[in-house]
């Protein structure tokens, strides 16, 4: 049942219950812990903005709007990348986080990254978040149908790669 | 199958850190423009367009020399790495249950500057520990070798540590080895002597073990300045019902305690410690057994001083894990004064380490990747909380089915901040004690593997002796973000590191 949007302590209270789950599921989808917690920030600004039309599925919202936060942030610094080039800019090069050693560390790190950043999204969503498949096609954009192949997709391929996965 | 993969995703990345609660809402003033803003509401974006703009400017003034001028003067904002100062690291090398060798090592240069045959590893393999170097100068015992026409006995070494020279020698006589001593598990290994070196550096304790029935203790004061000299001797007999085996720790300074360990004829460990002073005349006696309720346990010991109070902490603690571990407060007349009981589900304190600050918490680092924190004051329990970070567990160090403790648990010298190394060798934590948050992780991206790990004295450097395979090399990292400062190529093949006995400054 849709309900009005929130106002800001009350998104603010949202958010922050589901700050833990979303940012594991980001920085599991994106292996980058700078980027998940800036699009969880740029998540939660467009929260403010555009209040989600649902409050039962708040971690599903902001998993799906801090994703596209994110690829908008890569995009944008991808663009920039020749112009430093040109301009001579020194690189830098970002040092592997706490978070990104986890994954290194953890078999769940080894199988994501066996799969495509679209394939972690949804396995993530699924076996992580606990979201349906239906919810996971609402928020995608995409069709239960291609949510339902892209998980058969993956498991094959983190079984093919890992023995570990029964 | 689902649902073990729903368990696998949900048990494992729920072990990612999060970020602190004060991180997960973006600065509220940035929120309320970017919120209330409709145009460029991206700081890329805006950068983007600032960027473009530069580039048309350039381009249009002069084109290449401008743009080259700009390349140098951006060259010279990213500096490269600061120059390190030179320091030799002292690695011990070898079989430590057979011979080894101390081998000075010069960073960041990575050249061998100085090696020296002798012991570098005290004790066996199921209750041992490398040998402790003085800030200045080491003492090493050489066992000299009546096979290669040597009159047997031990010969005394002193090195300059921050030249890597010897300094001179002294003969520290023979005493004969218990031949009993060779069918017993706890003396599996070659070495039945300590060294203990005060803090200035002047004079050092040697204890040696001897005497048919392996009851008895000599105990040396050696004078280290301008070369090794024995100023005085003393032999303990123990009434132990088996042989001993003994430890020094220096008493800042002012004498030395001797640590006799048996094992009693009701098969409980028990240690008498006795503190002597710079005559080796006796301060004072603290006995470990059954009437001081703390003997039954195989028992750790750590003695260290508290300078908030000028207690001293002896901590006992059952690597096993089967008993508590006990916390006992003595007083500078060496009496206890306090003691606290730590219950086993803590698990037994990681090898060696146990710090005190001067503000007078004491914390202990608990395997179970817990931080128990005393205060001395008070001497009571604080508080205990979790190791922060991915650290999975650490060595209890020695007697753990012949685990070498070789040093993963480093405290910077105010007491303020740990070092971890975790069981795997995979991960370096940098913790701060006060808070007990995680401030810097070095890990499996930087190093295949560690062997070891050092502070510079002067804290600003942490050293590692990182391992690849059957390779090894030093690495400095900066040691407050664990970033790396510089490395050698692999040391050469054969010469067996196992453990960084100290750090010193090259003069």
């Amino acid at each position: 049942m849709a309900t009005a949007g929130p106002d800001e302590t009350e998104w603010s209270r949202l958010y922050l219950e589901s700050y833990p789950s979303v940012f594991r599921a980001l920085v599991a989808t994106l292996f980058d812990e700078e980027a998940a917690a800036d699009a969880m920030h740029d998540a939660f600004i467009e929260g403010l903005r555009r209040p989600p039309r649902h409050r039962q599925n708040v971690a599903g919202w902001l998993f799906r709007v801090a994703l596209r936060k994110a690829r908008d942030a890569r995009r944008q610094s991808q663009l920039l990348l020749p112009l430093s080039w040109l301009l001579g800019l020194p690189h830098e090069s970002r040092e592997p986080s706490v978070a990104d050693r986890v994954l290194d560390r953890i078999t769940v790190g080894e199988l994501l990254r066996l799969l495509t950043e679209r394939q972690r999204a949804v396995v993530v969503a699924f076996y992580y978040l606990d979201l349906k498949q239906d919810d996971i096609a609402a928020l995608l954009g995409i069709r239960r149908g291609t949510v339902a192949a892209t998980l058969s997709q993956a498991i094959a391929r983190m079984r093919h790669g890992e023995n570990r996965v029964v | 199958m689902s649902s073990d993969l729903r368990d696998l995703f949900r048990r494992e990345l729920d072990e990612i850190p999060l970020r602190s609660r004060e991180e997960w809402l973006p600065n509220v003033e940035r929120t309320r423009r970017a919120a209330s803003r409709s145009g460029l509401r991206r700081p890329g974006r805006t950068a983007l367009v600032i960027a473009a703009c530069v580039v048309l400017v350039v381009a249009s003034i002069s084109g290449g020399l401008l743009l080259a001028d700009l390349r140098r003067q951006l060259g010279a904002v990213t500096s490269p790495k600061p120059a390190l100062p030179t320091e030799l690291l002292y690695l011990s090398a070898g079989d430590p249950l057979g011979a080894t060798r101390l081998v000075a090592v010069s960073m960041p240069e990575g050249k061998i500057v100085g090696s020296f045959a002798a012991q570098t590893y005290i004790g066996g393999k199921y209750a041992g520990r490398p040998l402790r170097l003085g800030v200045e100068r080491g003492l090493l015992p050489v066992v000299r070798d009546p096979a290669r026409g040597e009159a047997p006995g031990v010969t005394l070494a002193s090195i300059a540590l921050d030249r890597a020279v010897a300094e001179g020698s002294a003969d520290a006589g023979n005493e004969p080895f218990s031949t009993s001593r060779s069918v017993e598990p706890m003396t599996s290994g070659a070495s039945h002597l300590d060294v203990a070196i005060g803090p200035d550096s002047t004079s050092a304790f040697v204890v040696r073990d001897g005497g048919t029935d392996g009851h008895e203790t000599l105990v040396q004061h050696v004078s280290l300045e301008p070369a090794p000299r024995i100023l005085a001797s003393r032999r303990i007999v123990s009434d132990a019902e088996s042989y001993v085996w003994s430890r020094a720790v220096p008493l800042d300074g002012a004498g030395v305690a001797v640590a006799q360990t048996y094992i009693a004829s009701s098969l409980i460990v028990t240690q008498v410690w006795r503190f002597l002073d710079d005559d080796l005349r006796d301060l004072g006696t603290y006995r470990v057994d059954e009437t001081s309720g703390i003997g039954s346990r195989a028992c750790v010991l750590e003695l260290t001083r508290i300078p908030a109070t000028h207690d001293w902490l002896l901590v006992c603690t059952d690597p096993a894990g089967f008993a508590n571990t006990v916390v006992v407060f003595l007083s500078s007349s060496f009496k206890e004064v306090a003691r606290i009981e730590l219950p086993r589900a803590l698990g037994p304190v990681a090898g060696w380490s146990v710090t005190a600050a001067p503000d007078g918490v004491v914390t202990l680092v608990m395997n179970r990747m817990l931080l128990v924190r005393i205060g001395a004051r008070t001497r009571s329990l604080i508080d205990e909380r979790l190791v922060p970070g991915p650290v999975g567990a650490i060595y209890t160090g020695a007697s753990l089915g012949g685990l070498l403790d070789v040093g993963n648990v480093v405290f910077s010298a105010d007491g303020g901040t740990a070092y971890l190394a975790d069981v795997g060798w995979r991960g370096l934590s940098r913790v701060d004690l006060d808070t007990a948050t995680l401030t810097a992780y070095a890990g499996a991206l930087q190093f295949a593997g560690m062997q070891a790990i050092q502070l510079s004295p002067d804290g600003a450097r942490l050293h590692v002796l990182a391992r690849e395979g059957d390779r090894f090399r030093l690495v400095t990292l900066d040691a407050v973000s664990l970033r790396e400062l510089a490395r050698t190529d692999y040391l050469p093949d054969g010469l067996g590191p196992f453990a960084l006995l100290g750090v010193s400054a090259a003069r």
